[in-house]
C-alpha cells in the first residue's frame, strides 16, 4: 500500500478531509440524524409488516362469513362438510368469536380451539394488558347475572391485549349463538394460493350471500395502509431534501470561496476528475459511516429495547405490542440509500463540478 | 536540429476590443533549450506565458505546443495536457491552509508517483533551494521572497516538459538567485524546454540561458 | 400507491434526473446553434465550461434514471404486488396500472436507451480535443427532453392510478386469456426453433466482432433479434423447470424470492447486452475509432452472454440430474 501510486493520493484525501474538523463531525452528525429519522419510520413499517405477515401466516387461508342487511350473520354449520371436500381444502374449522362488552372494557371473545376446551364452565383467561391486570371476575351485559372467574392463560397459549378465552358453551351464551350457527368458518389449504382461485365453487355452496377473505388480501391491504403511512410519514417530516438543498448551498459557498484554490490545483496539473474524486472521497469518508450508522441505530431502535416508545410516539398504541422478528429488508436499505445518501452525494458533486470546470486563468483573474 | 517544443504561427492577441497586446508573432522554439524573455512592464509578458500555458487562447493565428494547438482544446484536454507543465506566476498563487512541503508536493499527487519517490522529489527542491528551515511552516508566515522560491521549487520540482516562469527573480538575492539557476541547469533535459520571462538585469547577463528575446510592440524579436 | 416510500423514491430521483436536464437547457440550445469550436470568440470560451457543466449534470442524470429504472423494476416485480390483491408477480401490478402500463414500459425503455446513447456519444466526443462533435451530444440531450418529461409525468400518472383495493388478475388468469401470435395463425414456431434463430444471431455477431463481416451496422439488427429469439426460448422452454410446472410462460414470476430471484439476472443480462452493443457500434461511427479499444467491452459482451447462457440452462439440469428426465 505504501508503494502504490494511488497511497499519495488517498493520503491528500485524508488530511483534506479533517483538516476542518469541525465542518467534517457537523456534517457526520447531521448526516446521522437525517438518516436515523426516515430511517425509524421506513426500518417500522418494514417490521409491521414483516411481523403481519409472519402472524397471518398462521391463520386460516380463507375466512367464510354471512352477509345479511344488517352486516355479518352467524352462519350455519350444515355446510361444513361441503366445504371439506373441496379440492385443496385441508382443514375446515367452524368458529365461536365476537365483540362481548363488559361493565369497563370490551373483549374479543374466543369460544373455539383445543385451548378454549381446556376452561371449565363460568371460567375465562384474558390478555394481559394494563386495563385488566387486577381484574378477578368478568361480567358481560348480555349475562347480566353470571360472574365469569378469571383464570391463568392455558399453558403454551399467548393471548393479545384485548382478548378472552371461554369455552364453547359459555361463548354461545355471552354472543348469544344458537347451536348449529357459528360466528365464521375458516378454511386452511394445502396451497394458501389457492383459495384465490375457488372463490366461485365455495358461493356456489351457500344459498345466501357470503364474504370470503383470504389472509393474502387480509395482508395486502394491511401492507398498504401500512406503506401508506410510511409515505406520509417521509414526506411529512421529509428534511433530506431540504438538507440535501443546505447542503449545496453550503458547498456551492465554501466552493466559491475556495475558488482560487482550486484554480491554482488546476494550474498544477489537477484535473476536473482529480477533483471530484477528492470531493467525492471527501464526501465518501465521511458520508458511508454516519449513514451507516444512521441506518444501524434505526434498526437498533426498531428491533431493540426501544420499540414500545416508539409504536406509542408513532402508532398511538398503549397496550403491549407483539415483539418485532428481525428482517433485514433489503428494500428498505436502498430506499435509504436513495433518499439521503444520493441527494448528499450530488450535493457534493455538482458544486465542485462546477467551481472545477472553470478555467484556471479565469478563476485567478476574477480573485485579482 | 532540435525538435520544436513551441511554435508560434502569426501569434496575435487582445483584450476584448483594445489593440493587440501580441501582434502577428511567429517563432519556433526547441526543446532542450531555454529561453528568457526580456521587455519592459506591460510589454505582453505574462500575456504569452499564458498563452503558452493554455490560459488564454489567441485571437488570431495559433500557439503550438508538441504540434498541438493547445490552447484552443475544450477544457479537459487542456488540463490533461497541464500535466506537463510546470508554472511559476509572478504572484506565487500558494495555498495558505498547506505548509510548504505540502505545496510543493501539490502538483506531484496527480503524477502517478509512489510517496517515496515524491518525498525525494520534494526534498530535492527543497534542499536547492534553501526551504528546509521552512518545510513544515504554513505559507502565511513565509516572506515574499520565500513564498516565491516556494512557488519556483513547486513547478520546477516535477521536471516539466513545459517549464514556464514569469519573473522568477523579483523578490530574490543575488545568492538565492544563483541557487535557483544552478537547480534550473540541472533540470534542464534534452525533452524539456523552460520559458522564463523577467526584466531584471543579473537574469540579462547571466549564461544560462540559450537564446535571449525581447518583446515590445507586439513583436518578439531575438536578441 | 403514490405514498409508497418506493414510489417516493422513484420519483424523486426521475424528478431530480429531469430537473438536471432542465438546468442544461439554455446551454445546450445555444451550444447547439452557436458552437465554434476553437474559437476565441467571447461566446465560445463562456459556451465551453458551460456546455461541459451541462454534460457532467447529465451524466449524473443519466445514473439518477437507470436508478430510478431499476427501484422501478424491484417495485413492478417484488414490492407493489404486496399491496394489490390479486397480484402475485409483476405481471398483476401491470395490470393494475391498466391502461398506462404500455406507454409507460416503452417511455421508460426510450428514455434510458436515449440516456445511454448519449453517454456513449459523449464518451467517443470526448476524446476529440476541439470538442468537434459536441454538436452530436447536445442534439441528443435535445431530443431526450420532451422524452424525458413525458416519462416522468406517466410514471407519476402511473402511481397514482394504482388502487390497493381493487383485485387484479395475475400471470395465471392473463396469460390463458391472452392468446399466443403463433397459436392464433398455426404457425409451427417451437421454441428450440426460437434457439436456432438465437444461435445464428449470435453467430453473426462474432462474425462482426472478428471483422469478418465489416458492416458494423449489422450488429444493431443481429441483437434485437437474438433478444426476441432467445426470450422467446427462455418463456416456452426453460422457465417450466424453474418454476417446476409444464406451462407457465411468465416472465414476471422468475423475478419473485422463491425462484431465487433469476428474473434480475436475465433482465440484467439483456440490459447489459444491448448497452454493449450500443456501446461497440457507436465507437465505430468516429473517424478515430480504434477497434482494439473495443476489446475490452466484446470480452464483457461474450462473458455475458455465457453467463446469461449458463442461468438459462441450469435450471433445466438440475432439473434432468434429479429427476432423470426432460420436462414433457
Amino acid at each position: 500500500m505504501k508503494d502504490s501510486p494511488k497511497t499519495p493520493f488517498f493520503q491528500w484525501m485524508l488530511r483534506e478531509c479533517f483538516r476542518y474538523p469541525r465542518i467534517a463531525w457537523s456534517t457526520v452528525a447531521c448526516l446521522f440524524i437525517l438518516t436515523l429519522f426516515p430511517g425509524v419510520i421506513l426500518c417500522l413499517t418494514q417490521a409491521l409488516g414483516t411481523t403481519a405477515e409472519q402472524l397471518l401466516a398462521r391463520s386460516p387461508a380463507m375466512v367464510i362469513r354471512k352477509i345479511g342487511p344488517l352486516g355479518w350473520q352467524p352462519i350455519p354449520t350444515e355446510y361444513v362438510d361441503a366445504l371439506g371436500q373441496i379440492p385443496g381444502v385441508n382443514r375446515v374449522e367452524p368458529r365461536i368469536w365476537g365483540l362481548a362488552h363488559a361493565e369497563y372494557n370490551t373483549f374479543t371473545l374466543i369460544g373455539f380451539g383445543p385451548s378454549a376446551q381446556t376452561l371449565k364452565e363460568a371460567q375465562i383467561a384474558i390478555g394481559a394488558g394494563n386495563s385488566t391486570e387486577q381484574l378477578d371476575s368478568l361480567e358481560f351485559k348480555t349475562v347480566p347475572d353470571e360472574s365469569f372467574k378469571v383464570v391463568p392463560t392455558p399453558e403454551g397459549l399467548h393471548m393479545w391485549p384485548g382478548t378472552a378465552l371461554v369455552n364453547e358453551f359459555d361463548a354461545r351464551r355471552i354472543l348469544q349463538l344458537p347451536l348449529g350457527y357459528v360466528s365464521d368458518i375458516a378454511l386452511y389449504f394445502f396451497h394458501p394460493q389457492e383459495a384465490a382461485y375457488v372463490d366461485e365453487e365455495i358461493r356456489a355452496l351457500f344459498p345466501f350471500d357470503v364474504q370470503l377473505e383470504t389472509s393474502q388480501d387480509y395482508a395486502k391491504r394491511y401492507n398498504s395502509s401500512l406503506f401508506k403511512w410510511g409515505g406520509l410519514g417521509l414526506l411529512l417530516g421529509m428534511p433530506m431534501l431540504l438538507a440535501a438543498f443546505f447542503f449545496f448551498i453550503g458547498q456551492r459557498h465554501y466552493l466559491n470561496l475556495e475558488s482560487r484554490n482550486i484554480g491554482i490545483m488546476k494550474l498544477m496539473g489537477w484535473r476536473v476528475k482529480d477533483l471530484l474524486w477528492l470531493q467525492a472521497g471527501r464526501a465518501l469518508l465521511l458520508g458511508i459511516p454516519s449513514v451507516s450508522l444512521g441506518i444501524a441505530t434505526s434498526y437498533f431502535m426498531v428491533y431493540g429495547p426501544g420499540s414500545r416508545i416508539l409504536i406509542r410516539i408513532f402508532m398511538g398504541w398503549s397496550e403491549p405490542t407483539p415483539d418485532f422478528r428481525f428482517a433485514l429488508g433489503l428494500t428498505t436499505i436502498f430506499q435509504l440509500v436513495f433518499l439521503i445518501f444520493i441527494p448528499y452525494l450530488i450535493a457534493y458533486l455538482l458544486p465542485m463540478y462546477r467551481a472545477a470546470s472553470r478555467d484556471p486563468g479565469e478563476i485567478l483573474e476574477k480573485q485579482n | 536540429m532540435k525538435p520544436i517544443g513551441i511554435e508560434l504561427k502569426h501569434l496575435s492577441f487582445a483584450y476584448g476590443n483594445s489593440p493587440n497586446v501580441l501582434d502577428g508573432i511567429s517563432l519556433e522554439l526547441e526543446f532542450g533549450s531555454s529561453y528568457l524573455i526580456r521587455g519592459n512592464t506591460g510589454s505582453g509578458k505574462s500575456t504569452l506565458l499564458q498563452i503558452f500555458c493554455a490560459m488564454k487562447r489567441p485571437t488570431e493565428g495559433d500557439c503550438l505546443l508538441g504540434g498541438q494547438p493547445v490552447s484552443r482544446w475544450t477544457a479537459p484536454h487542456r488540463d490533461r495536457w497541464r500535466g506537463n507543465m510546470g508554472f511559476a506566476p509572478q504572484d506565487p498563487l500558494l495555498l495558505p491552509h498547506l505548509t510548504v512541503a505540502e505545496n510543493i508536493m501539490l502538483p506531484l499527487i496527480t503524477q502517478n508517483l509512489t510517496q517515496p519517490e515524491i518525498d525525494t522529489v520534494v526534498r530535492e527542491a527543497i534542499e536547492e533551494l534553501d526551504l528546509l528551515h521552512l518545510a513544515t511552516q504554513r505559507i502565511s508566515q513565509c516572506s515574499g521572497g520565500e513564498a516565491q522560491r516556494v512557488s519556483l521549487a513547486r513547478a520546477i520540482a516535477k521536471q516539466p516538459t513545459y517549464l514556464f516562469l514569469d519573473e522568477p527573480s523579483s523578490h530574490q538575492d543575488d545568492v538565492h538567485l544563483s541557487q535557483l539557476l544552478s537547480f534550473l541547469d540541472r533540470k534542464k533535459g534534452t525533452k524539456t524546454i523552460q520559458v522564463v520571462t523577467s526584466h531584471d538585469p543579473r537574469l540579462q547577463s547571466s549564461c544560462h540561458f540559450d537564446m535571449q528575446l525581447e518583446l515590445s510592440a507586439g513583436q518578439l524579436e531575438v536578441l | 400507491m403514490i405514498l409508497h416510500p418506493l414510489s417516493l423514491c422513484i420519483l424523486l430521483l426521475e424528478a431530480a434526473a429531469l430537473f438536471l436536464l432542465l438546468q442544461s437547457l439554455p446551454a445546450l440550445i445555444q451550444g447547439h446553434l452557436k458552437w465554434d469550436p476553437g474559437s476565441a470568440s467571447v461566446l465560445q470560451l463562456r459556451l465551453e465550461p458551460r456546455i461541459e457543466i451541462a454534460f457532467f449534470r447529465n451524466q449524473l442524470g443519466f445514473g439518477l434514471f437507470a436508478m430510478a429504472y431499476l427501484m422501478w423494476i424491484i417495485g413492478v416485480s417484488n414490492v407493489y404486488s404486496q399491496s394489490i390483491p390479486g397480484a402475485m408477480c409483476g405481471l398483476g401490478v401491470i395490470e393494475a396500472l391498466s391502461r398506462d402500463a404500455l406507454p409507460l414500459v416503452i417511455l421508460k425503455s426510450l428514455c434510458l436507451l436515449i440516456y445511454f446513447l448519449f453517454f456513449c456519444v459523449r464518451l467517443e466526443t470526448g476524446k476529440y480535443p476541439l470538442g468537434t462533435y459536441h454538436k452530436k451530444t447536445m442534439a441528443l440531450l435535445l431530443l431526450l427532453l420532451p422524452i424525458s418529461m413525458v416519462s416522468f409525468w406517466q410514471t407519476f400518472q402511473a402511481l397514482t392510478s394504482i388502487d390497493a383495493s381493487q383485485s387484479v388478475h395475475c400471470c395465471a388468469a392473463l396469460i390463458t386469456q391472452t392468446p399466443s401470435l403463433a397459436g392464433e395463425i398455426h404457425i409451427p414456431f417451437e421454441p428450440w426453433h426460437a434457439k436456432i434463430l438465437a444461435v445464428l444471431a449470435l453467430a453473426l455477431v462474432a462474425l462482426c466482432h472478428l471483422g469478418v463481416i465489416r458492416n458494423s451496422n449489422a450488429q444493431i439488427v443481429l441483437i434485437p433479434i437474438w433478444l426476441f429469439s432467445s426470450h422467446y426460448w427462455l418463456k416456452h422452454q426453460i422457465l417450466p423447470y424453474v418454476y417446476g410446472v409444464l406451462e407457465h410462460p411468465c416472465f414476471w414470476c422468475a423475478f419473485r424470492p422463491q425462484y431465487y430471484s433469476q428474473g434480475f439476472i436475465y433482465l440484467g443480462a439483456y440490459l447489459i447486452i444491448i448497452g454493449l452493443a450500443i456501446r461497440i457500434w457507436i465507437a465505430t461511427k468516429f473517424p478515430e475509432h480504434r477497434p482494439k479499444n473495443n476489446r475490452g467491452l466484446k470480452v464483457c459482451f461474450w462473458v455475458t452472454v455465457f453467463v446469461y447462457e449458463l442461468t438459462a440452462l441450469t435450471p433445466a439440469c438440475l432439473w434432468k440430474l434429479q429427476s432423470g428426465q426432460w420436462i414433457q
